[in-house]
């Protein structure tokens, strides 16, 4: 009978949890134009090119989301040496933001793991599109960029590149180039967008209490049996798991 | 006195015959101009940000041209303040290049009209609708010197250390590319329309001096 209980309370946790990320996970995906706005970052030793204010829309709202994972896609133009450590990384930050330094220090922004490389196919010294893979974010981040979100009435946050010692970087809004095979030279101009992946799910709060109350009902039983150990201790635990 | 006054008089108009003469010498000039993909090749050892634009005029010769009169260019380029357009000799280590003397500056001074997107920025204008930029005389010499030396030109992008400006070599697949245009001439500003000009005062007050009557 214990171990019917026992094998319950642990199907009701795993059931939960299970359950939250099998139907309610998803994946949020905002698009927008390329900003291109540089400004200095790291007290101007470095820079950030602002990529865009990302409109995400969550139905059921963002008190109960957690942000597991963010990827990115954007056409920018980085130095070679912009590898490893140097690779620039995706900040976010409230909407509005002017000084991403000063955002950093006061929480209005949060620095993540998604870097991009020169490396990153397709590496060149152009304006090239790149597209990372999915980033794990992690707990801070994850708070952050819910208070971010859960600040702006429309649920936006803005994505920067930022460097903190590589000025060299340009997230351009549009790109032109040259065509010069006719008698006349032509420009052809193109606008650039980016896109923003961020991987949620139901913040476990309420599956971990719904499993909370269902262990408890389980457990009655149990803890009648421990209070009765409690006052007959020299029984051992098999005979008690036994009775 | 009157032979000596007689005998610089004659030889002044001479002169000046003679320098009438030379001075209306045929002037001639063409046009050389050619395109190419952008390199985008960085350097910035701290006392300038140099960005290789690229070669053009392989195997053109100097012929009988004696500098670079005015030019066009037109580059592919983003978040640019006034950064200044070199030619000369020297494909890597600008900075070497330009210590050697290999590098001129062509005067020309290149700034984006937006510092939000990578642009194709005309200099000084459009071709078809706007004059040369006038390339002072030295530059203009020294960098026809370069081409008659080496049969090449190489350009670069230079700009403060640390700056941000960018200089693409594609721009979304699509080859980034840079244009120049030299206006050769002929003409070289000489000491000899000076002398010409020296001359005829110097006869004018010749003649007044030794007019008088003694």
């Amino acid at each position: 009978m214990n171990a019917i209980k026992l094998a319950a309370i642990l199907s009701v946790f795993i059931g939960s949890a299970w359950n939250d990320e099998a139907t309610n996970a998803g994946m949020a995906t905002s698009t927008i134009d390329q900003d291109g706005t540089k400004i200095g970052f790291n007290m101007n030793r470095g820079s950030a090119s602002k990529i865009g204010v990302f409109d995400f829309n969550f139905p059921s709202g963002l008190a109960e989301v957690d942000f597991l994972q963010a990827r990115i896609r954007l056409s920018v133009q980085l130095p070679p040496e912009a590898i490893g450590d140097l690779a620039p990384q995706i900040v976010f930050a409230k909407v509005g933001t002017t000084n991403l330094d000063q955002a950093l220090i006061t929480g209005d922004a949060i620095r993540t793991d998604i870097r991009i490389s020169y490396n990153l196919f397709p590496s060149g010294s152009g304006v090239v599109e790149k597209q990372t893979d999915l980033v794990n974010l992690s707990r801070e981040q994850n708070l952050a960029l819910s208070a971010i979100l859960t600040y702006d009435p429309s649920s936006r946050v803005e994505a920067w590149l930022a460097s903190d010692s590589l000025t060299a970087i340009t997230v351009p809004a549009s790109g032109q180039y040259l065509d010069l095979t006719g008698p006349f030279p032509i420009v052809f101009h193109q606008r650039f967008d980016s896109t923003l992946d961020l991987v949620f799910v139901p913040e476990p709060s309420s599956g971990l209490a719904f499993a909370g109350f269902g262990s408890l009902f389980l457990l009655r039983g149990r803890r009648s049996v421990l209070r009765r150990w409690q006052k007959t201790p020299n029984q051992t635990t098999q005979s008690l798991c036994l009775s | 006195m009157s032979f000596v006054n007689r005998t610089v008089s004659s030889f002044t108009r001479l002169l000046f015959l003679f320098l009438f003469l030379l001075a209306p010498l045929p002037v001639s000039a063409d046009i050389i101009k050619e395109f190419t993909q952008q390199s985008g090749a960085a350097e910035d050892f701290g006392s300038r940000r140099a960005v290789y634009l690229g070669r053009l005029f392989n195997g053109v010769d100097g012929g009988p041209f004696r500098r670079m009169d005015s030019m066009y260019a037109i580059v592919t380029i983003a978040q640019a303040t006034n950064v200044q357009l070199f030619a000369g000799d020297g494909s890597s280590s600008f900075d070497n290049a330009l210590a050697q003397g290999k590098m001129t500056d062509t005067g020309i001074r290149v700034t984006t009209v937006t510092q939000t997107n990578t642009e194709v920025v005309f200099v000084p204008g459009n071709p078809s609708n706007t004059p040369p930029f006038k390339i002072a005389v030295p530059a203009g010499v020294a960098i026809h010197d370069s081409l008659a030396a080496n049969n090449r030109l190489d350009f670069w992008l230079v700009g403060a250390t640390n700056s941000g400006f960018t200089v693409p070599s594609s721009v979304a697949g699509n080859a980034a590319n840079f244009f120049i245009q030299f206006d050769r001439s002929t003409a070289v500003p000489e000491p000899a329309s000076l002398l010409l000009v020296a001359t005829g005062l110097f006869t004018l007050l010749a003649r007044k001096r030794f007019a008088k009557p003694l």
